[in-house]
């Protein structure tokens, strides 16, 4: 409406002084005919010498919207296109002029005349008559303005003194949906949303025009549209009017309201207990802490003093460098978003793990200029995540260390993961398996089996076992040689058995684990044990079958007495040699089973224990003695009194028995320093009896060996592994030396302990 | 090698005492002391088969564990193996019970098998009906 407004002010101006107006400097006397062009159409007007207006008619007005008034005294070339003074001939000496003349009025109005002109003595008299009348030199600026209207995306309207649609262009329609018909003659006010329209009246009432206002209009589909509105009064003739324009602003009102409720949402987020809010202006280094910033490092709001060092001094030094690094690239427009996992310093002292976020804000220019982010506190997920890590790392290390082999077994049925006690026991490797199927395994396994034993593997209980054959596995380490059998050191076991178990997991990803577990030692003392006891059940039927049998002939038959005598005597040495037997396999089984804790250790010198037996020692039908070295030793050891008088008994006895033919038994005490360096005193006991092969010597500590040379001297076999037992028990040794035909040495080893004062 | 020669005759039967236990040898001597057996001793398997290659006895009492290269049940195998011996009656005598020692000395072709301790009346009585005695 502004822009319109002048025109409209000019026109009304020129409808107000459509009376001819009189000219002070001219009488009418001296122009008795000025009334009558007052009257004309055209613009008359006198010049004076200096081409200066002297006088013009009320019509220059009419043409060129300015007051003729204003315009006495004035260049009358002033008024004329420059590009026309040329053509413009106001020279003394042209007495008539006769041509087009173009005049410029205000708001760069130009109309054409046709300019009748003559010299007078003093001057020069001219009528401008128009080459087309006011009304026609109008009409192409009125209909300027009217097309200027008519295609303005602006609404413009005019509202008559009930607020009711007097005008409206066609932006009116476009904007609103409403065509022209069904608005012009109804109240504005009814589309005004009504939170506007109250406020709008108020305006409006207090009539302090111009004036502008947002308001919400209701479009033909009901929906809300925002305006800008000016509007002002104009006054034609006798009645006002409110002429306006209303322009559609929804669309930036709408990303208004978009930021003030993001900046809502920001005042909420920095208020939130959860989250600490930083903005950092990067131009004054300044930086804005939330509370909740400060209080998630034990700080009150007045601690903590906004700057960016705050900050910095407090992250960890061995995290800083990338926290400052991922800033960097943030500022430098190399990551749209600052992300980075830090410990700040708690000002009790402790670490608190935080999520940092941020954005950078840019200047029209793209500098940076501030940057805003949250920090979000991590410690309990932190914390969380290094139990889990160190609860892995723990369940690993017992992965690793369990000493059964461990395979799991993904859902999809295939090897997941092995430990390495599996391919240690096994010679398969956890890269050779992974991803193989579980029959994979089981057919590599069997491949290492033992053939003899394929038919085994499958148990009772549905549990598979496995015996490998180990001269296939190259590693077999000491450590997992299987115990030494229960008499004699065997050589190593050349198999090794393995019981599979299999327990579901219920782990997702995971179907099951198998456990291998090495049963060599079990199954080889069971193996021991059952060949014992049916050793041991042959052993004791031999005998049996003597006194069985000559018992039974003596009671069917008739002997003469020497033969009865002879019978007798078999039956009875049979019977000794069962009871004897019987006597050492109660012995040896009480000494395993109790481990040697019914031993009954004592501190004392070992001199007395030998003297005691020697003393005794008798072997009927043997007129020998024992031959006891006198000695100096006075050597003492933990020993138990009962156990060593048993052992020197047993090896005496072999002594005796072994040497058929006679021969001194000597015994002698000695010391010496073992391997570690160690004192040790030794009984010493040599016979000169048949002694014993190589061979013979290596099996001498199985119980129930015999050697075929022995086969006629009575015996059990169970002596020396006696011997053996109580000596393991005492930490001592047993060093047999013997020669086929010469005899025998044994020696009996125990750490010397010193005497007690 | 040692016979024992009470009557000086072709009728009696030949039998064989394999055991490297003295005592049950004594007891088994004593058993078989009637004059329709002529009685052999050994007290080990090469010894047992060189009498049996000499003398091819009617009736082997034969022991399975014994010291040497070869045990009962395979002495018994060749004596069976081989047809110049293989009539004669083997009755393993042994201290092994087992139900597979039985089924070895049955894999062997033992006529009998006799476990430790045992009646010697009804060994004896068993060796004459090997040799249809009444």
């Amino acid at each position: 409406m502004i822009d319109t407004s002048k025109p409209n002010s000019v026109t009304d101006h020129a409808k107000e002084s459509s009376a001819w107006l009189s000219l002070a400097t001219e009488s009418a006397s001296e122009h008795p005919w000025l009334d009558l062009f007052n009257h004309m159409a055209a613009i008359v007007f006198r010049l004076d010498h200096a081409n200066c207006i002297c006088a013009v008619n009320s019509n220059w007005a009419l043409y060129t919207a300015r007051d003729p008034a204003s315009v006495i005294g004035q260049a009358f070339t002033q008024f004329i296109p420059a590009t026309e003074h040329e053509r413009l001939n106001f020279s003394a000496d042209t007495p008539y002029l006769h041509q087009s003349i173009s005049l410029m009025g205000a708001n760069s109005l130009i109309t054409r005349f046709a300019l009748h002109a003559l010299r007078e003595t003093d001057g020069l008299f001219g009528i401008l008559t128009p080459l087309s009348s006011p009304a026609a030199t109008m009409a192409p600026t009125q209909n300027q303005c009217l097309h200027w209207v008519q295609n303005l995306s602006e609404i413009i309207f005019h509202l008559g003194a009930d607020y009711t649609l007097r005008y409206i262009n066609p932006a009116w329609q476009t904007l609103t949906g409403y065509s022209p018909e069904a608005s012009l003659g109804t109240a504005f006010m009814t589309i005004v949303h009504p939170e506007d329209r109250r406020q709008l009246e108020t305006l409006f009432s207090a009539a302090n025009f111009p004036l502008r206002q947002e308001i919400r209009l209701q479009s033909a589909n009901s929906a809300w549209l925002w305006m800008s509105m000016r509007i002002n009064a104009v006054q034609l003739d006798t009645e006002y009017y409110l002429v306006g324009t209303l322009q559609d602003i929804t669309e930036h009102k709408q990303l208004e309201i978009a930021l003030r409720k993001n900046e809502e949402r920001y005042a909420i987020l920095a208020a939130s207990t959860t989250d600490g809010i930083w903005d950092w202006n990067l131009l004054t280094q300044e930086v804005y802490f939330s509370p909740r910033w400060k209080s998630m490092l034990g700080y009150a709001e007045h601690e903590l003093d906004n700057t960016f060092y705050s900050w910095r001094d407090r992250v960890h030094p061995d995290d800083l460098a990338l926290a400052l690094q991922e800033v960097q690239k943030c500022i430098q427009g190399e990551t749209e978003i600052y992300e980075n996992i830090h410990r700040l310093k708690h000002r009790a002292g402790h670490w608190v793990w935080i999520f940092d976020r941020g954005t950078v804000q840019k200047d029209a220019h793209d500098n940076p200029i501030r940057m805003v982010g949250s920090h979000s506190d991590l410690t309990l997920l932190k914390q969380a995540e290094e139990a889990a890590q160190k609860r892995e790392q723990e369940l690993q290390a017992i992965f690793s260390v369990l000493p059964d082999g461990i395979v799991l077994i993904s859902a999809q049925g295939t090897i997941n993961n092995s430990n390495p006690a599996f391919s240690h026991l096994t010679g398969l490797h956890r890269e050779a398996l992974l991803d193989l199927s579980e029959a994979d395994l089981h057919q590599a396994l069997y491949q290492r089996c033992n053939p003899e034993q394929q038919n085994r593997h499958k148990k009772k209980d549905g549990n598979l076992q496995f015996f490998l054959d180990l001269t296939h596995l190259s590693a077999t380490p000491a450590e997992q040689q299987p115990p030494a059998d229960l008499s004699n050191p065997n050589p190593p076991l050349n198999y090794r058995v393995l019981a599979c178990s299999e327990s579901a997991l219920a782990i997702p990803g995971f179907a099951k684990l198998l456990c291998f577990r090495d049963i060599t030692s079990e199954y080889t003392i069971n193996q021991l044990k059952s060949r014992f006891l049916s050793t041991a059940a042959h052993e004791l039927r031999t005998p049996m079958a003597s006194v069985f049998g000559f018992s039974e002939l003596l009671l069917s038959r008739q002997f003469d007495q020497a033969t009865t005598t002879e019978i007798l005597q078999t039956i009875h040495n049979q019977s000794a040699s069962l009871v004897n037997m019987i006597n050492q396999l109660l012995d040896l089984a009480r000494i395993e089973a109790k481990a040697g804790m019914e031993f009954n250790f004592v501190l004392q010198p070992i001199k007395p224990i030998v003297a005691t037996v020697v003393r005794g020692f008798i072997v009927s039908g043997d007129q020998r003695t024992v031959k006891f070295s006198k000695s100096r030793i006075d050597a003492w050891a933990n020993l138990d009194e009962e156990k060593i008088q048993q052992v020197l008994t047993n090896v005496l006895s072999n002594a005796f028995k072994y040497s058929p033919n006679g021969g001194d038994i000597n015994l002698k005490l000695a010391r010496r320093q073992n391997s570690a360096g160690k004192a040790e005193v030794g009984v010493i006991i040599a016979d000169q009896g048949i002694g014993m092969t190589e061979t013979q010597l290596q099996h001498v500590f199985e119980r129930f060996w015999r050697a075929e040379s022995f086969k006629n001297i009575p015996g059990t076999g169970l002596g020396m592994s006696l011997v053996k037992e109580i000596m393991d028990i005492h930490q001592g040794s047993i060093e047999i030396s013997s020669q086929y035909g010469k005899g025998t040495v044994v020696s009996l080893w125990f750490t010397e302990e010193s005497a007690p004062l | 090698m040692n016979a024992t020669h009470s009557t000086p005759t072709q009728q009696r039967h030949k039998i064989l005492i394999v055991d490297d236990n003295r005592t049950v040898r004594y007891l088994l001597k004593l058993t078989l002391a009637e004059d329709i057996f002529q009685l052999f001793e050994a007290e080990c398997a090469e010894e047992a088969l060189q009498i049996v290659n000499q003398e091819l006895p009617d009736v082997i009492i034969l022991d399975v564990s014994m010291p040497g290269a070869l045990n009962g049940f395979e002495v018994c195998k060749i004596i069976k193996d081989n047809p110049v011996s293989n009539a004669c009656k083997v009755i393993l005598l042994t201290a092994l019970c087992q139900a597979e020692d039985i089924k070895a000395g049955e894999l062997v072709g033992a006529d009998a098998y006799v476990t430790k301790p045992f009646s010697p009346i009804a060994l004896l009585q068993q060796i004459k009906a090997h040799l249809k005695l009444s």
